[in-house]
């Protein structure tokens, strides 16, 4: 319990090595778990990308080198699968990102029942995903949906029924929808709650100044979260570039590239082919988002 | 230091002591007995009380075999199956559909010998020779031994037919006719559910029709034959049916809706439905269709220049990674689960869904008599004869194909149809990009 | 003046107009699986749809109840004792090595700092089998059982939500003015006393976030708990949903109604904490 200044004046360490110290201390179990949880398969996985992993337990593991992912830059379905899942997040991020943006900036108000509507918006980002995708898929049902019964049969807007969720014309476009859904709350959160320290003064002087609301937004607002909205664009690119469930239970047709590696893991029971996608991909992120780290946010 | 890090570190072992304490009492106990996994996928409820009771009784009859059982569901069963197998943490006893048996013991997976010594403990005789077919190796033997059985045809409303004199649906012309005569969008009512998404039931209604073109997918000496004349032919005819089908693809969840609410004239569908369409399982008075039972039809066969009957088979792997033991352990258990009460039982969990393929069982009064299938009466008996003529891609006159697994599980056929009549190519392209990925799947 | 008050009231009723309509959009599928849920067999595949039940009946929450069909309750007691001890632990270790990132200089942090995100890079679906054969290698060197346990996904579910938690927590923390510390340990606080002491009481917003998230990535979580969980009596409610979901013999109401029951508590926990998390620094603004 001694002192900041007091300890200074120990033998041996100083006070940045002291703080180094602990601070390791401090980050040691984060460290260690998500190092054995997450970087350690990491590793494996990437070892794998490099050995053919035979079903047969008697033929034993052979090392491929790059043959694996030879194979899989020379598929024309890769590149396809890479486009798609391109489209797919860029959709997705920049829909969900402004969706979040524009609800935050219409809640970010005193109104009755506030607390209540704030639980109703997170209401799709915090339910089962298993429960959503059956629910659409419900709602959008060729036959029996109402999405299809109210826009065809009461408001004439389409000819007939179609199956939104499956044909090849509406099958990217819904899943994008439902995931722009699905994920809007969770920036309609972390953009609310920083509007929500954005003190009142700024506002106030800025409408001394005869400021209205568009002016305001661009030049308070904007600047505020600049931060928050950057960290939001990053870390969902990176989490729905990898996204497979939300994709693949919504409808099969939609081949991203994690379907795409699915597919070869599970159906194929190729797991070295997938473990090399999966490299790719983590390699293919990496490289995207210290780009983006570092020419856009200025980290 | 400083107190800081003396209290962190302090935290810190105080933390590794404890959890110490509490995982030193999960350590796994050594085994005195023979213990083997057993992996099957009936998930419900009901079911897996029924699986339990039959595996409480083994264990209670052999003291020296302890089961511990897991059921998971077909969807999931690839992904478990793949992290066991790198791990080698696989299963001592599975029972799966054939084509995954086929895939498993394409790798090697299954000990051969163990299952053809349990179907000789059984009387090789016994069996239906359907079931046994399915689970046959390249090499002569048996990668399973087969368990219960499902035939597939058209479930059709014998009503309707009636009331417009139309013939039974077991040829292609009628099936059209039928499709066409009932097919009414507007009223949002359809002629007919086949399967056309990327998945099984696609490629199992296809099956049907395709073997009865006498379209098969591999030549004798195992080639991929699937752009061939013939399997253009049943291209074609499924893109007309499909124009009688709700729009976009269909898949097994569709036919069972539409045609338990009656608004579906005829649907592909195994006999797992017949307790749904049999005795209204849910409890509910008043369902939507009275009586469906007596106003449905079945037709197991569908004629062309062949007659086709399409079923599937699950069976009993026993996994070669195993200790002699554990393989004998099994052979125990599959035993257990084939005689006669157990097994009476076991195929009650889904009257009309699982068949007994043991000649013996299935013709015996105990296992006849349960409410679904005296609901179903005659019909019952007919899909019973239907059992020994069921066949599939993978085998063709007594020869094995086990690629047809690799296939399969690329759900290549299920795609096919879904571009061709989703994406509206023609049958000479779908045939095309078909047999190219088939090849491709089976290097 | 009579204008600028009908103009107020104009613009304050095309604010709750969007209002209303996002909340519409937020939990129109939500009333459908109401919906559906109060319908009895046959009645949910009806054309016309309707959405307001022509029969309502409660027997499939009822049958979710009733063990021999569904073990609602033992699913959701594991689902619970997973997930809140998945939140408590992401609050217990990532409060420090956030504040190490935060307020600490030490070689490697910006490394670590950088680095903790590219954990996420490598999609879940594909780590799975690499992770599995870790466990069950770690499982056989120290002779523990850690399939098939709780343990296991709790441990897994933190250490998933652990980069974002520290992130989090980070940047809070980073906002709460240094000099306050800095006061505290010229009062003779130490380090982690100005954990316990200051930071933590000014960052309950923060902690709450940390705490509802980590709880929800562990409540809906389904792959992990695939591969890992065997007896049936450890399963968690994903599991739950998968079955009921899955079957041969599926009933549309009973799958509703078992998503509604699922939605609910997390839906309840975010409601119940809601204010925490929206009470703002307590400790001035911005400054300057």
């Amino acid at each position: 319990m001694a002192p900041v200044l007091a300890a200074t004046r120990r033998r041996g360490s100083s006070v940045s090595q002291r703080e180094g110290r602990l601070a390791w201390a401090l980050l040691a179990p984060s460290v260690i778990l998500v190092g054995l949880v997450v970087v350690y398969p990491i590793i494996s996985s990437i070892r794998m990308g490099f050995t053919h992993i035979p079903l047969d337990p008697a033929m034993p593991e052979e090392f491929v080198g790059l043959e694996q992912y030879s194979e899989i830059v020379h598929d024309p379905e890769f590149w396809l699968a890479i486009v798609r899942s391109l489209v797919h997040t860029a959709a997705t991020v920049a829909g969900s990102t402004l969706l979040g943006l524009a609800v935050a900036v219409l809640m970010n108000r005193e109104f009755a029942g506030r607390g209540i509507a704030r639980g109703i918006v997170l209401m799709p980002y915090v339910a089962p995903l298993i429960s959503l995708v059956f629910a659409w898929r419900y709602m959008f049902h060729p036959v029996y949906g109402f999405v299809n019964y109210w826009f065809v049969d009461i408001l004439p807007i389409f000819s007939g029924p179609r199956d939104w969720v499956e044909s090849p014309a509406f099958a990217m476009p819904m899943v994008i929808l439902f995931d722009i859904w699905r994920y809007f709350p969770y920036a309609f959160l972390m953009i609310l709650a920083r509007l929500q320290s954005i003190p009142k003064t700024l506002y106030e002087a800025a409408e001394v100044d005869g400021a209205g609301s568009w002016a305001k937004f661009r030049h308070i607002t904007m600047p505020e979260l600049s931060f928050v909205l950057g960290s939001i664009v990053v870390l969902r690119w990176i989490w729905n570039f990898t996204k497979f469930d939300d994709v693949w239970l919504l409808s099969r047709n939609v081949v991203t590239v994690t379907v795409y590696a699915y597919l070869r893991a599970f159906q194929s029971f190729d797991l070295g082919q997938a473990a090399a996608i999966s490299s790719l991909l983590a390699l293919g992120l990496i490289a995207s988002v210290s780009l983006y780290v570092k020419k856009v946010l200025r980290w | 230091m400083t107190g800081d890090s003396r209290a962190v570190l302090r935290i810190l072992r105080i933390a590794l002591v404890l959890m110490v304490i509490v995982l030193v009492p999960m350590a796994a106990t050594t085994a005195t007995t023979t213990s083997i996994e057993f992996w099957h996928c009936e998930v419900e409820q009901d079911r897996q009380e029924t699986i339990g009771a039959l595996i409480r009784q083994f264990q209670k009859g052999h003291p020296g075999i302890t089961v511990k059982l897991q059921a998971i569901e077909e969807d999931d069963m690839r992904t478990k199956l793949t992290t066991a197998q790198a791990a080698r943490r696989l299963p001592n006893l599975v029972w799966l559909s054939s084509e995954l048996i086929l895939r498993l013991g394409n790798s090697n997976l299954l000990d051969q010998k163990a299952a053809g010594d349990a179907i000789a403990s059984l009387g090789q005789s016994d069996f239906y020779s359907g079931p046994l077919a399915f689970m046959a190796s390249p090499e002569g033997g048996y990668y399973a031994v087969p368990y219960a059985a499902w035939v597939q045809g058209i479930w059709y409303r014998k009503d309707w037919f009636e009331s417009r004199g139309l013939a039974a649906p077991t040829t292609w012309e009628s099936i059209l006719k039928a499709a066409r005569a009932f097919n009414a969008p507007q009223d949002r009512v359809y002629g007919i559910i086949i399967g056309t998404s990327k998945d099984t039931y696609a490629e199992q209604v296809f099956t049907q029709f395709a073997l009865s073109n006498k379209a098969f997918l591999f030549s004798p000496d195992g080639k991929v034959t699937f752009n061939t004349p013939e399997m253009i032919e049943v291209l074609d005819y499924c893109k007309q049916l499909s124009a009688f089908t709700p729009p976009g693809p269909e898949s097994w969840r569709d036919a069972r809706d539409l045609y338990l609410n009656g608004t579906c004239a005829m649907m592909f569908y195994s006999t797992f439905t017949m307790d749904d369409i049999g005795v209204e399982r849910t409890g509910f008075k008043g369902a939507i269709v009275r009586d469906l039972v007596k106003k449905t039809g079945f037709a197991p066969y569908v004629e062309h220049s062949a007659v086709s009957s399409f079923g599937a088979v699950t069976g009993f792997g026993i996994m070669s990674t195993g200790t002699p033991d554990q393989a004998d352990a099994c052979k125990k258990l599959i035993t257990f689960l084939m005689t006669r009460d157990s097994y009476i039982k076991a195929m009650h969990m889904s009257p009309g869904g699982f068949n007994p393929v043991l000649k013996s069982v299935a013709t015996y009064p105990a296992y006849l008599d349960e409410p679904v299938l005296r609901a179903w009466g005659e019909t019952y008996h007919t899909i019973a004869r239907g059992l020994d003529s069921i066949q599939t891609f993978a085998q063709r006159d007594g020869q094995i194909f086990p690629g047809y697994g690799n296939i399969s599980a690329q759900l290549i056929i299920g795609e096919a149809l879904y571009n061709l009549t989703e994406k509206d190519w023609t049958p000479q392209q779908t045939a095309e990009w078909a047999q190219k990925r088939m090849e491709q799947a089976i290097k | 003046m009579v204008t600028q008050v009908a103009r107020k009231r104009w613009e304050r009723i095309l604010v709750g107009a969007r209002i209303a309509a996002v909340l519409l959009a937020c939990v129109f599928p939500f009333i459908v699986m109401l919906s559906v849920s109060l319908k009895p067999p046959g009645d949910e595949t009806t054309y016309p749809p309707s959405l307001i039940p022509r029969r309502i009946t409660f027997k499939n929450y009822a049958d979710l109840f009733n063990p021999r069909l569904f073990p609602f309750m033992r699913y959701f007691q594991n689902s619970m004792v997973v997930a809140l001890a998945a939140a408590s632990l992401a609050i217990i270790v990532a409060v420090p090595g956030a504040y190490a990132f935060a307020r600490l200089k030490f070689a490697g942090r910006e490394l670590v700092q950088r680095g903790i995100l590219s954990a996420y890079m490598f999609s879940g679906v594909l780590l799975v089998v690499p992770y599995y054969r870790a466990v069950i290698r770690l499982q056989e060197a120290l002779s523990v059982q850690l399939v098939d346990t709780k343990l296991v996904l709790v441990l897994t579910y933190l250490a998933f939500t652990l980069p974002v938690s520290l992130y989090m927590l980070g940047n809070y923390f980073r906002t709460i003015p240094a000099e306050i510390e800095e006061s505290a340990m010229i009062d003779g606080c130490t380090r982690t006393g100005v954990i316990w002491r200051v930071i933590i009481p000014l960052s309950g917003p923060a902690l709450v976030a940390v705490f509802i998230y980590a709880f929800m990535i562990a409540w809906n979580e389904y792959l992990f708990a695939l591969v890992f969980l065997i007896s049936p009596e450890k399963l968690t409610l994903p599991r739950g949903l998968a079955e009921l979901f899955n079957t041969q013999h599926y009933i549309w109401g009973r799958m509703m109604a078992a998503s509604l029951l699922t939605a609910v508590p997390v839906v309840s926990l975010f409601l119940a904490l809601e204010r925490f998390m929206t009470a703002g620094l307590t400790v001035g603004g911005v400054k300057e």
